[in-house]
């Protein structure tokens, strides 16, 4: 009996906890390519794709503190959790939304974390300090932040990404990307040919590891934080590095060094036929060549 | 045309020694990409005071700061203009010696180097201060913990374009240099226009 008490205490906590809840699920018909819009200011918001043409909608908002919106119908959506009175405090709340798959995503929030998977439409995601998550194959990633996380780990042609203190971390791009930071550190991983890139930053480090097109671009840029550039061993560029006051370090093998005087440090890899410009006031640059498993092998 | 084609007939565009058809797709070119036309314009800038100013001639008194008092209110105006101040911290600072030390300057006058910086600038200006003007009319309605990451980051692009203006006022010929004070700048528009959206969507 003794050994039945914990259980019970945590039974009783449950059960409160629950009645302090109000879960509301609704599940109306939309559209393939439905327009969402989402304001979940506090808690947490995930948002999956199914393939299924019907949005279900399961919010979860503290009873009497907060109350959950929904409205349009087919084609556009609205909704979100707002306070009770016009100036109250909006509680922390949980909406889980599974929407077609290529719908168009928009979602805001303050504090509150926003997750797309397997999302395939195009997405435009902004928080505060939340965290910012995508997977998926989705057409077009928009992300902002000013200092929650954001981590991309989706097949996009076209990515957007921008924060300030928050770091960056994007896996498998390829295609066009942009990625600003102000001081986070951004990482960009690609998983196939990078057609074109910007990467930049004012203090936070910047690394890439993975390969751009023959006929690709990609800029790098820092004010004072290192540069890491990792390329596969196959990858024909010419890179041009201006570090003003920082090292510039090839441990790439075979790459051919040009230094003319008043000009950047040019590497030559193969063909050159990739165009990579690097510049940073105070920060040091390193080239390194990846190792067959994607994996960048430092000297 | 290709950038990298734009900026090798950049100097014959400017002094207009180029053939007319390479001049009409220099101004095509030149229409249709920003960083380009803002290169166009530091070079206009350049050959300008090249031209017509001697080499001793002392700097001219910044008007913009006089400018931005009269259309934006503080608080923000002064975050904004606060690169400013620091410009004159950062005359003889370790970067601009480092600078000095790995690229030899151009043997132009110091006031180039200020024109440069303000064609570039003048571009990013009238933005920079209608955004401030705007955050600083919603300024009341962002939690502190926003306004406090907004004046953090904010910070340390002032401080980036504080010290990429110094580079600049020593070396206006070196594109790379013109490159990074425009990305600062950019950046510092940049965040005042999520920062203004936070303010407005939430």
């Amino acid at each position: 009996m003794r050994r039945a008490w914990p259980f019970l205490l945590l039974a009783m906590l449950g059960a409160s906890s629950l009645q302090a809840q109000e879960t509301v699920t609704r599940t109306v018909p939309a559209d393939g390519a439905a327009s969402i819009r989402v304001f979940n200011l506090v808690g947490t918001t995930r948002i999956v794709g199914w393939s299924s043409d019907s949005i279900r909608v399961t919010a979860t908002v503290p009873k009497g503190g907060g109350r959950f919106f929904m409205g349009g119908s087919v084609t556009a959506f609205k909704m979100g959790v707002e306070a009770k009175e016009q100036g109250a405090e909006i509680p922390p709340s949980t909406l889980e939304i599974r929407v077609p798959r290529l719908a168009r995503i928009w979602v805001k929030s303050a504090t509150a974390s926003i997750s797309v998977e397997n999302a395939g439409g195009e997405l435009d995601l902004a928080s505060v300090s939340g965290r910012i998550t995508v997977t998926g194959s989705p057409r077009v990633v928009m992300a902002e932040s000013m200092d929650g996380a954001i981590v991309i780990s989706a097949d996009a042609p076209v990515m957007r990404i921008k924060s300030a203190d928050g770091a960056i971390t994007v896996r498998h791009a390829g295609g066009d990307l942009t990625a600003s930071s102000v001081s986070g550190a951004i990482t960009v991983t690609s998983a196939r040919e990078l057609i074109s890139g910007r990467i930049e930053s004012v203090t936070g480090r910047v690394t890439f590891e993975g390969a751009v097109s023959a006929d690709g671009a990609l800029d790098l840029q820092t004010h004072e934080a290192p540069i890491t550039i990792a390329l596969p061993a196959t990858q024909n560029a010419t890179l041009d590095i201006t570090a003003f006051s920082g090292k510039v370090v090839s441990g790439f093998p075979g790459a051919r060094r040009t230094a003319t005087p008043g000009q950047p440090v040019r590497y030559t890899l193969g063909s050159g036929s990739a165009r990579i410009s690097v510049r940073s006031l105070k920060g040091g640059v390193r080239i390194q060549q990846l190792d067959v498993k994607g994996d960048s092998n430092a000297p | 045309m290709t950038c990298d084609a734009f900026r090798d007939l950049i100097n014959g565009y400017v002094a207009g020694r180029l053939p007319a058809d390479q001049m009409e797709a220099m101004a095509r070119h030149a229409s249709a990409c920003d960083g380009c036309r803002d290169d166009m314009d530091a070079a206009v800038a350049l050959a300008g005071p090249l031209a017509t100013l001697p080499r001793d001639i002392a700097p001219e008194t910044d008007l913009w700061p006089g400018v931005a008092r009269r259309i934006v209110p503080a608080p923000w105006r002064q975050r904004v203009l606060a690169a400013a101040a620091v410009l004159l911290l950062m005359a003889g600072s370790s970067v601009t010696t480092a600078v000095l030390m790995r690229r030899p300057p151009s043997a132009v006058p110091s006031v180039a180097g200020a024109e440069v910086a303000q064609a570039i600038e003048a571009r990013y200006a009238p933005r920079t201060l209608e955004l401030a003007a705007v955050l600083d009319r919603e300024r009341k309605d962002l939690a502190p913990a926003t306004v406090a990451a907004i004046e953090r980051n904010l910070a340390v692009i002032d401080r980036a374009i504080a010290e990429s203006r110094a580079a600049l006022d020593k070396d206006p010929s070196d594109p790379d240099l013109r490159a990074l004070f425009r990305t600062s700048q950019a950046q510092r528009v940049a965040l005042l226009e999520q920062a203004t959206r936070i303010a407005r969507e939430l």
